[in-house]
């Protein structure tokens, strides 16, 4: 039987094999969500890992010894709910400009990479998470509403309207950089 | 009318979605270790509020026990209202109550604070620093909060640097409570844009505050971001004068918390060959470095302290271990990468209880030295005293 402290470090070790695995995808997704903004999905990553270490270093002793069948799985709903509830957060001391900041991109020619992201930011934090969730993570409709914890015919609508503005903002720019 | 989407569109940014998600590349080891730093934060917060409910169980309980017995007996004590549990500035860390003291519309872009040292140490001092934006570009502010147990009567370090550049701009008062503020505007004498402004509080009881702002955003590649820094001189003045800072626990004297595992108590002179003599040094509860000679060459010592963790115990797997049960790894006199002259000797404990002491000592030489290519003046066997010395 491991002793406590040979159960922590087995569990600290199980911890970073995770975080090994997932944080660029989580890395990612947190680009995509924040609009290119490194920083901020830097921010969220971290947070979200924070939370699976927390979850992993329970004690079953002490507070019960729920497992999470899939941790990728559950990391990734924390993610998108975290970047929402922190959006809410910022979008009070924040004001909208009426010009697009220059965001750091992930490389110097990324012309069609830019404009995507450039156009997510322009759009309401639970657009992008729908978005990002159905175009990036290819997750179904039902999932998605999993995560974001709304009704499935919630996530359709919200699909729907959040491909239309940004297919307005990007107008014909989409075909013609995927076309080069 | 809004535009048409179709399956085409569709297609269209499932590629573009993955082109552009792809070309991101994450800093994997950090954001890990990041993660795990916050969950422990975050652990700590839920036990406390866990224990703070068990006391507040374990309070009714005793009340009613109380109650119970006067009904019987009519000779119950007197209870008082409960204490009220200690105040939350543990909770909200110090980026927190940084960040809500920031001038109104300042945005956070980034942050990040610990009251850990190298291999989650716990040192004496907690800090913060935040990446923040004026709507005129990101700047970077740090704020340190630490004690000194002998009080405020030395101003020690809190005092102007002395500096060769006419840029450089400090004044220091000693205001009507005792407390002595420094205020500084560092510049580089050459053209470099760099500028940073510095505003160091010390309390007559000890408290030290220290605040920064500069003109880049990140610490490490200090890329000019903005003309000047992002806070000025009268904000880090008021914000050093903050009275919160009072309430952050900082050391073992303010929060019970002994800085664990640390060095021992015998000074790193003592344990050093007599014919080296010191020309500099310092340290934290984490960390000791000294600049030595022999009145011929130089040497940099430096010695780091942390608890193992999973990493460093798989790192030591191979190594010999000592009659005593340390594990130990050692470099003699290899050339340090990258560098045209400059030697290290590097010396690696790694203790029965955890500890891992790494005592490096370097040669600096350049390539036009007449030292380059030599040993460092401290062999094997003296590093390891010194190590062994320093955790004792």
């Amino acid at each position: 039987m491991k002793t406590a402290g040979e159960a922590a470090l087995s569990r600290d070790a199980e911890y970073l094999e995770f975080a090994a695995n997932r944080t660029g995808h989580l890395f990612r997704s947190a680009c995509l969500l924040t609009g290119g903004d490194t920083h901020l999905a830097e921010d969220l990553v971290q947070e979200t890992l924070g939370r699976m270490y927390a979850v992993w270093r329970r004690s079953g002793r002490f507070f019960g010894s729920r497992r999470i069948d899939n941790p990728a799985g559950y990391a990734q709903g924390v993610l998108y709910r975290a970047f929402i509830t922190q959006r809410r957060r910022r979008s009070a001391s924040e004001r909208p400009t009426g010009e697009l900041p220059d965001r750091p991109g992930p490389e110097a020619d990324s012309t069609l990479r830019l404009t995507l992201l450039q156009a997510l930011a322009r759009l309401s934090p639970r657009d992008r998470a729908v978005l990002v969730l159905r175009y990036w993570e290819d997750v179904s409709v039902e999932e998605t509403a999993g995560i974001l914890r709304c009704s499935s015919g919630a996530v359709r609508t919200q699909t729907s309207r959040a491909l239309a503005r940004l297919r307005a903002l990007l107008g014909d720019e989409l075909a013609d950089l995927v076309d080069r | 009318m809004p535009a048409q989407t179709g399956p085409g569109f569709e297609e269209e940014l499932v590629q573009v979605f993955r082109e552009t998600g792809e070309a991101f590349h994450p800093d994997h080891e950090r954001l890990a270790l990041g993660g795990a730093v916050r969950g422990r934060r975050l652990r700590r917060r839920r036990l406390a509020g866990t224990t703070g409910a068990a006391l507040a169980c374990t309070l009714v309980l005793t009340g009613g026990l109380v109650v119970l017995d006067r009904s019987q007996s009519g000779s119950g004590r007197t209870v008082g209202p409960a204490a009220s549990g200690p105040a939350a500035r543990e909770d909200r860390d110090l980026v927190t109550l940084l960040a809500e003291r920031l001038p109104a519309g300042t945005v956070v872009r980034r942050s990040e604070g610990t009251s850990y040292g190298p291999g989650s140490v716990p040192v004496a001092y907690q800090r913060a620093e935040l990446s923040i934006d004026d709507g005129h570009g990101a700047g970077q502010v740090q704020l340190t909060v630490s004690r000194r147990s002998g009080g405020g009567s030395d101003p020690g370090k809190i005092r102007c640097p002395q500096s060769d550049s006419p840029k450089e701009i400090c004044t220091s008062v000693t205001r009507p409570d005792g407390s002595i503020l420094v205020s500084a505007e560092i510049a580089p004498p050459d053209n470099d844009p760099l500028r940073s402004r510095t505003v160091s509080l010390l309390t007559p009881d000890g408290l030290v505050v220290v605040l920064d702002a500069a003109n880049f955003a990140d610490s490490q590649k200090q890329d000019i971001t903005r003309p000047e820094p992002v806070l000025t001189l009268d904000q880090l003045q008021a914000l050093a004068l903050d009275p919160i800072w009072h309430e952050v626990p900082t050391s073992a004297t303010q929060d019970g918390v002994t800085p664990s595992p640390g060095f021992g108590s015998t000074p790193m002179d003592q344990l050093l060959p007599s014919r080296l003599t010191r020309q500099s040094g310092g340290g934290t509860a984490a960390d000791r470095t000294a600049t030595l000679t022999d009145g011929t060459a130089t040497v940099v010592v430096a010695v780091q302290l942390q608890r193992a963790d999973d990493e460093v115990r798989k790192h030591f797997a191979a190594a010999p271990t000592l009659p005593d049960g340390t594990r130990m790894l050692t470099v003699e006199a290899r050339a340090v990468p990258g560098s045209q002259g400059a030697t290290e000797t590097v010396v690696d404990l790694l203790r029965p209880d955890g500890r891992r002491v790494r005592a490096a000592a370097t040669n600096p030489a350049g390539a036009d030295s007449a030292t380059a290519g030599r040993e460092p003046l401290l062999t094997v066997d003296q590093l390891t005293s010194l190590a062994a010395g320093l955790i004792k």
